[in-house]
């Protein structure tokens, strides 16, 4: 092959749009390390009125519960039909990746706070990750970055009273 | 002038030959009067005055002549009975306060009087006692209106519930309760159509088996069938002689309301019965539970059905390497 092609070839193939990595156009990307992943046996997802009031770095700390009413919280329902102010997704075996999705009333000004709860019973709490969310539109929405979860073990209730 | 004097001077008067004896004779009569014990004497009667000529019942008649007699006693016998006369005027009673507390001052019945001078001043506030009152009676009507000039007299006040929605074609008695009533003030319930231009009014008739009652009624022919309903505007006042407002619920501009229910179906008519109003009827009231129940489910479902968005989220395991 001539020295020109060869040079086009390596042009053509440098051009156009990175390789997208796991494509995920819409939602929220949650990261978190396998250390914690290991321990998690559910995620509880919760969404709080008035997100800009809320200091996400305090709601962190601790369980929801302990620090909003759960009048704060907006009614939620996951894929499934079921509904409630908090919905819990039992996490993936080995704590590998997982997708859920939740549907939320249409808004803005949210805090969508993600705690990771143990397996065992009583539930503990072992980390959350809280996120402004902007706005709520019909139908799909854009894919947010998201707070990773530390390993914060706290010794409160992550069962909000009903 | 003492009367020992006035004698010695009459006598004198007849030694001299100057004077006749007509003349001797008119300061006899003079002195005799002025000798006899003033008990004797009867008070002066008041002057008319112009709102008094007109039409009197025998009451007042009768007690001006008791208490020109000087029969204080039986004079306010006979005003308290003409005052529990029905159908007297404001002018009589007027009168009979003025000489209810006339006969009360002679009496010595202070309290009385000033309960009668106070009914009077409030339903004739210009009233002004004759020049020949006695001072003492003078000094407590001065001081009565001094008091009602600071308002220190209670004002009137008016007790009356809103009318419910009346039956079509059927009277309406309102009853009310008015305290402090003054004299010549008067109690009227106005009403209209809705979207009629004037009010009309009834008077408030009181009520004599029970004092401070009192009882308009609404006529019938006020309130006709219809086959449509109507809403009738209305509301109480009460006014003095002066027509100025002393109490009062709803006014002209804030009227309350009521409305006449259409003509019932005949069918309904016969199977509730003659007796039973529309409003008693349990099929209304299972009509009426019906709706409020659907209605709420209605909003539940609405709120329910609020649009919603999905928000997928992606958690995604990362190795804890550094």
């Amino acid at each position: 092959m001539r020295r020109p092609t060869l040079l086009m070839l390596a042009l053509l193939s440098g051009c156009g749009p990175d390789a997208a990595p796991e494509a995920l156009p819409l939602g929220l990307d949650l990261t978190l390390s396998r250390a914690v992943a290991s321990q998690v046996g559910a995620y509880q997802v919760a969404v709080l009125k008035d997100g800009t009031k809320r200091n996400c770095t305090e709601l962190q700390r601790t369980c929801l519960s302990s620090q909003v009413s759960s009048s704060d919280l907006l009614e939620l329902k996951d894929a499934d039909g079921h509904t409630g102010r908090t919905l819990r997704f039992a996490s993936a075996p080995g704590g590998s990746a997982m997708g859920l999705s939740v549907d939320v009333p249409v808004g803005r000004d949210y805090a969508l706070v993600i705690e990771a709860l143990t397996a065992d019973t009583p539930t503990r709490f072992l980390g959350s990750s809280c996120n402004y969310l902007r706005v709520v539109n019909s139908g799909t929405n854009a894919t947010l970055v998201a707070a990773p979860i530390e390993l914060t073990a706290q010794p409160c209730d992550p069962v909000f009273p009903r | 002038m003492d009367p020992l004097n006035t004698a010695l001077l009459a006598f004198h008067l007849m030694r001299t030959p100057a004077r006749g004896w007509r003349g001797a004779l008119c300061v006899w009569g003079l002195g005799l009067t002025l000798v006899l014990p003033a008990q004797a004497r009867v008070p002066p009667p008041p002057s008319p005055l112009l709102f008094q000529l007109g039409p009197t019942s025998p009451a007042i008649d009768a007690a001006r002549e008791l208490l020109e007699a000087g029969r204080f006693q039986e004079a306010l016998g006979v005003v308290q009975g003409g005052l529990d006369a029905p159908d007297v005027t404001d002018d009589e009673l007027v009168e009979l306060y003025r000489l209810q507390g006339l006969t009360a001052l002679y009496l010595g019945d202070e309290a009385l009087a000033r309960g009668a001078y106070e009914k009077l001043l409030q339903a004739r506030p210009d009233f002004e006692l004759p020049r020949s009152a006695p001072p003492k009676v003078r000094g407590l009507f001065a001081k009565l209106k001094e008091d009602l000039r600071h308002r220190r007299v209670h004002p009137v006040t008016l007790e009356v519930d809103p009318i419910p929605d009346p039956a079509p074609g059927e009277r309406v008695e309102v009853d009310a309760i008015l305290r402090d009533m003054a004299l010549g003030a008067r109690a009227r319930m106005f009403y209209r159509r809705a979207g009629a231009q004037g009010f009309s009014s009834v008077d408030f008739a009181r009520d004599r088996a029970r004092p401070e009652h009192y009882t308009a009624v609404l006529p019938a022919y006020e309130l006709p069938v219809e086959s449509t309903p109507y809403e009738v505007e209305y509301y109480f006042e009460v006014v003095d002689a002066a027509q100025r407002r002393l109490a009062g619920r709803g006014d002209p501009f804030h009227p309350l309301l009521f409305q006449v229910a259409p003509r019932t179906a005949p069918a309904t008519a016969l199977t509730e019965g003659a007796g039973r109003p529309w409003y008693k009827s349990p099929w209304l009231w299972v009509a009426v539970g019906a709706v409020a129940i659907g209605g709420t489910a209605g909003v539940v479902a609405l709120s329910s059905s609020e649009e919603r968005g999905r928000v997928p989220i992606t958690i995604r395991v990362e190795d804890a390497a550094p």
